[in-house]
């Protein structure tokens, strides 16, 4: 059975199409990741998946219900950190859960999901006076409540620090053991990488991947860009340009002043160096960064146009 | 929650009732959720205060400050001339003050700060957040109201005045059903719009229209049809007064007016005592016939002359279903005697008094006796007036809120 099904779904607002034609299966037990960049159209998919708006065109199915004819079938099995979410401010965490375990028939303590989030130390304090990062901690608890099937969780990681990030993925590993399918938004790289069986790319409405997490990396490890300060700008700068385009899958990216950067593969990093050396350039320092998240797009689209 | 393991029998059955109701109404735990928000907040404790002041003051100053007596204890004449006095305009006035204050951010602050969201990742269906919303926020009015009017009843029954109870209890009930639709409406615009002010500017043209311009609204259209249409007489108070019905506040007010009518006996104390003087046989109007024929200016006051009479028998017969008789009084001061003439015949009454001078003058009653109420204006009528104005909301909310992208 699966556990998303987006047919032809397409989402037009005035004068943007936010969702152009998205096709996607996710499976039951899958960690699917979601990645895009800001805009994209993630947090529309997902607010189409929760019934927040309609499409305009196409279908969305989830676990097996029609997202938009039977939402609250589908919300008692789900569990939900959405984006842009706040907290009821005069309620206390304890108050907060006790509402969602009424609402959804569940018999789960409060004390006890508090404590997977790390939270149950501000279990009877007002919400209002949590921090960000606390809120996001309230609300994945209220997102565990009832054992749910499927977890959507949009963005969840940004407002947690690096510690945070890491219990999160720690918790989206225990849920998915449970048998949960996990449905996963982020526009980090790093993230959905980390803990995901399964990614797809969207990007400007459009699903332009679907792929496990290894040919990400495969895809990730493929490219990287390297920064190559130069001693002498002025007269090297064409030396470099005519360099780079003889070697081949290599190429000047961009150009900042007395910096230049080359995207690669990261096998050839020192034929390149090695090869600017035997033009006479004069490298004064260089740095290596790991292909972001347009260059990875780029290389999938690309992937896309040659097959 | 509680660690004890046994709850007290009272407990018990609340939690009885509590399952009950979560398990009736998908609403429920919005609405709980709601009221308890609200508890926090000194806002329900400051209007229960603010509540009983209203209601006790009035009725304190007249007895104490300003030494009028209570009346005879005739059957609740007390409990009545209080309610119609002072505290039908109070509720009028205040009440839907209080509904939009309580109201109007009901679903705008949830869409703004974005806890909507999570109220709608549970399993509850949008319709079930407007209804659970209308629920919790009428608690939030109805229990500082009840509070309030459950101390001005001791206090009522502890002064010198009367207290009628029934009639006092129908009207907190009436007021109650006015607290349910003005609730409805100020939550349905809070749905509709976007944010939290453009819901009190709605709001309050709302509020401001229904409670000061609605009756002039009505009367207009109603002149309107008569000069420049041409409709006829019967037309146009039919037309007018099925407007002022329309009005949540007015159709609260007739309510409360037939119910208080329906207790006395003298509905209109002056027809009662004409008929008996000159031994006629007119009945008095029903209660709900009164109270629509005295909606109008029909009596008159010191500063306007009152409706023409030939709008008065058609707003007696036709609208109130009533019966408009008139009476001739021929003085005659060389036989010493009063001629009644009326539609059943002259009566001549000797040696009434002293009779100085020969005069006719004529005397014009709405009494009983005519055909009944006509349905569209009855009681179940009105009342089916005022839940139509839920339906209008909850026509809003659907539209606006249940069918749109949020």
């Amino acid at each position: 059975m699966t556990a998303i099904e987006l047919n032809g779904l397409r989402k037009e607002y005035a004068d943007v199409v936010a969702l152009d034609g998205v096709d996607l299966t996710v499976e039951e037990g899958e960690v699917f990741g979601f990645l895009g960049p800001n805009g994209a159209g993630k947090s529309t998919t997902i607010n189409i998946l929760l019934d927040f708006v309609r499409p305009t065109a196409g279908s969305a199915e989830v676990l097996g219900h029609d997202a938009q004819e039977e939402p609250t079938a589908i919300r008692e099995r789900i569990g939900v950190l959405p984006e842009g979410y706040d907290v009821y401010e005069r309620l206390s965490a304890r108050e907060h859960l006790a509402f969602v375990i009424e609402s959804k028939d569940a018999d789960d303590d409060p004390k006890e999901l508090l404590e997977r989030v790390g939270l149950a130390d501000a279990i009877d304090r007002r919400a209002g006076g949590y921090s960000k990062g606390m809120k996001q901690r309230l609300v994945l608890a209220m997102a565990l409540v009832g054992q749910p099937d499927l977890l959507v969780l949009d963005e969840p990681t940004t407002g947690l620090d690096p510690n945070g990030a890491r219990e999160m993925r720690e918790l989206i590993r225990q849920e998915s053991e449970r048998g949960a399918t996990i449905f996963f938004s982020s526009h980090i790289l790093s993230q959905v990488e980390a803990v995901c069986d399964t990614v797809g790319i969207l990007q400007s409405g459009q699903l332009i991947a679907k792929d496990s997490v290894e040919g990400l990396r495969d895809a990730v490890q493929g490219g990287m860009t390297l920064w190559v300060t130069l001693a002498d700008p002025a007269s090297d700068i064409g030396t470099v340009e005519d360099t780079v385009s003889g070697l081949d899958g290599a190429s000047v990216t961009e150009t900042d002043g007395d910096r230049v950067a080359i995207g690669c593969n990261s096998t050839q990093k020192m034929d390149v160096l090695n090869a600017l050396n035997d033009a006479g350039v004069d490298v004064a320092n260089f740095e290596t960064e790991d292909q972001s998240l347009e260059e990875l797009f780029t290389a999938y689209t690309e992937q896309e146009v040659k097959a | 929650m509680s660690g004890e393991g046994a709850d007290s029998p009272a407990e018990a059955r609340f939690k009885q009732v509590d399952d009950a109701l979560h398990d009736q109404f998908t609403w429920y735990p919005v609405a709980k959720k709601d009221f308890k928000d609200a508890l926090r907040s000194k806002g329900l404790w400051v209007l229960a205060a603010i509540f009983t002041v209203l209601f006790i003051a009035p009725i304190a100053i007249r007895l104490y400050a300003e030494g009028i007596g209570p009346s005879p204890p005739d059957g609740g004449l007390d409990t009545r001339f209080i309610i119609e006095g002072v505290y039908l305009d109070l509720v009028t006035v205040v009440l839907p003050i209080v509904t939009i204050f309580v109201g109007v951010a009901a679903i705008t602050k949830e869409k703004t700060s974005g806890s909507l969201k999570l109220l709608l990742s549970l399993p509850f269906s949008r319709r079930s957040v407007i209804i659970g919303k209308v629920v919790g926020r009428c608690a939030v009015v109805a229990v500082p109201f009840l509070i309030a009017t459950s101390i001005t009843a001791v206090f009522m029954a502890a002064s010198d005045l009367s207290l009628n109870f029934e009639m006092y209890t129908l009207f907190v009930l009436f007021s109650l059903l006015f607290v349910l639709v003005m609730v409805a409406i100020a939550v349905s615009i809070s749905g509709a719009v976007s944010t939290t002010l453009r819901s009190v500017i709605v709001n309050a043209i709302f509020y401001v229209y229904v409670t000061f311009g609605w009756n002039s609204m009505a009367n207009g259209i109603g002149r309107f049809l008569y000069n420049d249409v041409g409709v006829s007489r019967s037309l146009r108070w039919n037309t007018v007064l099925f407007l002022k019905m329309a009005s949540p506040t007015q159709a609260y007010k007739t309510l409360v007016s037939s119910m208080l009518a329906s207790f006395s006996d003298n509905v209109q104390p002056s027809l009662q005592q004409f008929a008996n003087q000159w031994n006629l046989s007119w009945s008095q109007l029903g209660s709900q016939q009164y109270s629509r024929y005295s909606l109008f200016n029909t009596q008159g006051s010191l500063f306007s002359p009152g409706l023409p009479a030939g709008d008065k028998r058609v707003l007696c017969e036709s609208v109130a279903g009533g019966l408009y008789q008139n009476a001739t009084l021929t003085t005659n001061n060389q036989t010493n005697t009063v001629t009644v003439t009326t539609a059943d015949g002259a009566q001549t009454f000797q040696n009434v008094g002293n009779i100085s001078v020969n005069q006719t003058q004529m005397s014009s009653f709405c009494t009983g006796g005519g055909s009944e109420i006509p349905f569209y204006f009855s009681d179940p009528a009105v009342v089916l007036f005022m839940l139509g104005w839920i339906g209008l909301a909850a026509a809003l909310s659907y539209y606006t809120f249940n069918i749109v992208d949020l």
